[in-house]
């Protein structure tokens, strides 16, 4: 996290309180003169400085004629955000300086605060959600995602013996694409992406709820040249000797390809965000299965990293009802893994970028 | 480069006038090879004088009709010629031949029901080998170490992962890192046929090549040759190991092997995933 330094830049200045005598200076530097005193610490408050703008913004700018409010006001809110004294990298200010201009705006406006988070991008945002059977926290995870201004969103409910479709559907707008069979999660995705058209793509799985706010870093990150914004699950994880299969193989993977940094993150682990170039590059047949995507996108040379480091690791132990499955999901998984591996090798490159330079094999025969 | 491979048995060694005073004394060879042994002691060696006659003393223990081998490649500080006084079976070898090609020349020339391989840099107790050896006779094709490497932290070496990532990926993951990149571990006779002598070159598709082949692989016995390795503790603190990368293309190169024999998915299940739905 960005720590905002305490000293004041140069050409910003708040040695002397503001008094009617002087004249006021607008702008970034009232607002920032106005941040830094309403907080007696001294450290930045980007929260006020959010509402400050959103205040002001409720006086000028109107969404009452808007057919999606919601987006309306995140266009103000970018406007407002391209002043934004703090770093385009820091997604905690961000998200306290975007709540801030909201009820800011909501405030100015006269209008009952809605609980709306704005998307730090005016590209397009589609988000894909797949279910199975999920009617437990389906509708949660489409509350959260109502309270940003998507393009699209497309809910994939495949294989679902419960009332997942039917919650999904007296929630949402959405559109939703209903199987019958199980597809398979991962085909899920693939099937959903391939509705959509907007320039950054969201994926999330229906059983676990992830708070609006911390999907803002994924999109900002793809959003500011990120083809892959992964989720970071290293803090999650404990010592090697606790691992499970596809953990290894996942590491293993990043590793062959010379991204050990990444260790064990990759597009199996959701949530992740994608370009739309790295849509194009991957195809929705090998985004059906993740391991051999994420090894394309590294190949292809796409841009790959981390966002956000969201726990979803909890939420597979929960799952513990059905042992026998659980295996059979992690043979899956690991066989994705060789199938990834092995595309890599294509054209016989059997040792990727590791060659025998030591050996004289022939004095072996 | 000059080959030399000869069969070296004291009294045949020619003698130049720099060698003649150094073999005179026989008093230095304890190693007795048998004619039909039952186990073949296989030790890749390229400059190990330090430790080499103490891994000779301690393996020539072993079993009474025994024979051990030893491949001398690049040997230049004496270690071929303190073996040869030993009394050990050395084929030699002017250039090194690189990591891991002696154990295949070294088996090509076994005779013996067991083979054990071991290095010639890591000094262990006779004891040690025992389990390995007893786990053969006693009906086991590949007995390994099962020593795993540390993974008591996260940032794991990649060779260890390596390790951990084939036996997943051949359904062994109760092996654990055990592998044939590990010394010491033992093959039996068949385990040798089925595998083949040159495939022993390169240890990771040996042991992907003797799982899949249906060969009875355990582990049998547990000694900690991270620490004893010299090594890594020596040579490459600073610099990056570089073999570290070479063991690593080896994996790679088991897994192009395995899923050549099966399918791009090492034949692990896909039954759920319908991917006929993205045509």
């Amino acid at each position: 996290m960005v720590q905002r330094s305490k000293k004041p830049k140069k050409r910003i200045v708040v040695s002397r309180p503001l008094s009617p005598r002087k004249p006021r200076r607008i702008g970034k530097i009232q607002n920032h003169a106005i941040a830094r005193r309403s907080n007696k610490s001294g450290s930045i408050n980007w929260y006020a400085w959010g509402y400050q703008a959103g205040l002001r913004d409720a006086k000028v700018k109107s969404i009452e004629n808007s057919a999606y409010q919601k987006k309306a006001l995140n266009e103000f809110w970018l406007q407002a955000y391209r002043q934004a004294p703090f770093s385009k990298s820091d997604w905690n200010a961000y998200n306290q300086a975007s709540s801030g201009y909201v009820l800011g705006y909501f405030n100015g406006a006269g209008i009952h605060p809605q609980p709306w988070v704005m998307l730090p991008t005016l590209k397009s945002v589609a988000v894909v959600v797949t279910a199975m059977n999920e009617e437990d926290t389906i509708g949660e995870v489409l509350s959260q995602l109502h309270r940003l201004p998507f393009d699209e969103i497309v809910v994939v409910v495949n294989g679902s013996g419960d009332s997942t479709f039917q919650k999904a559907r007296g929630k949402s707008h959405a559109i939703i694409v209903h199987y019958p069979d199980a597809l398979g999660h991962d085909v899920g995705r693939a099937v959903g992406a391939k509705l959509t058209n907007s320039e950054i793509l969201l994926f999330l799985d229906g059983d676990f709820v992830v708070k609006a706010e911390d999907l803002i870093s994924f999109i900002g990150k793809v959003d500011q040249g990120t083809d892959i914004a992964l989720n970071d699950l290293t803090p999650y994880m404990g010592t090697f000797q606790t691992w499970d299969s596809v953990s290894m193989l996942k590491y293993f993977l990043n590793k062959v390809q010379q991204r050990g940094d990444l260790s064990v993150n990759s597009l199996t682990a959701v949530p992740h965000a994608i370009s739309r170039k790295a849509y194009n590059i991957i195809g929705p047949s090998c985004l059906a299965v993740p391991p051999k995507a994420h090894a394309i996108a590294i190949s292809k040379g796409l841009v790959v990293r981390t966002a956000a480091s969201i726990n979803v690791l909890s939420a597979n132990k929960i799952k513990e009802h059905n042992r026998g499955q659980m295996n059979e999901v992690a043979d899956l998984i690991v066989g994705d893994h060789v199938e990834a591996v092995k595309h890599l090798m294509k054209g016989s490159k059997d040792r990727l970028n590791f060659p025998d330079v030591m050996r004289l094999r022939e004095w072996a025969k | 480069m000059a080959r030399l491979q000869e069969w070296e048995l004291n009294n045949l060694i020619p003698t130049s006038k720099r060698n003649r005073s150094k073999l005179r004394s026989n008093s230095q060879k304890f190693i007795r090879n048998s004619n039909a042994p039952k186990l073949s002691v296989v030790i890749p060696v390229s400059n190990e004088r330090k430790t080499i006659l103490r891994v000779l003393k301690e393996v020539s223990q072993l079993h009474p009709q025994m024979e051990v081998i030893v491949v001398a490649n690049g040997s230049q500080d004496g270690t071929r010629e303190l073996a040869l006084r030993a009394g050990a079976r050395v084929i030699s070898y002017e250039h090194c031949l690189g990591h891991d090609v002696g154990r295949s020349i070294g088996a090509n020339y076994a005779k013996g029901d067991i083979i054990l391989f071991t290095d010639g840099d890591i000094v262990l107790p006779a004891s040690s080998y025992l389990p390995l050896i007893r786990a053969v006779s006693s009906g086991v094709d590949v007995a390994l170490n099962s020593y795993s490497g540390v993974v008591n932290k996260v940032d794991v070496h990649s060779v260890v992962l390596a390790k951990y990532t084939l036996n997943n990926i051949l359904g062994r993951s109760d092996l654990k890192g055990a592998s044939m990149t590990t010394i010491p571990h033992a093959l039996s006779s068949r385990a040798l046929k089925v595998i083949g002598p040159s495939n022993l070159s390169v240890p990771p598709k040996a042991h992907a090549m003797a799982i899949h082949s249906g060969l009875k692989v355990e582990t049998s016995g547990f000694i900690n040759v991270g620490s004893l390795n010299p090594i890594r503790r020596k040579r490459f603190v600073k610099m990056k190991d570089p073999l570290e990368n070479l063991i690593l293309g080896d994996h790679l190169e088991a897994i192009y092997w395995l899923t050549e024999q099966t399918n791009e998915r090492a034949n692990l299940t896909d039954f759920t995933r319908k991917r006929q739905m993205l045509r």
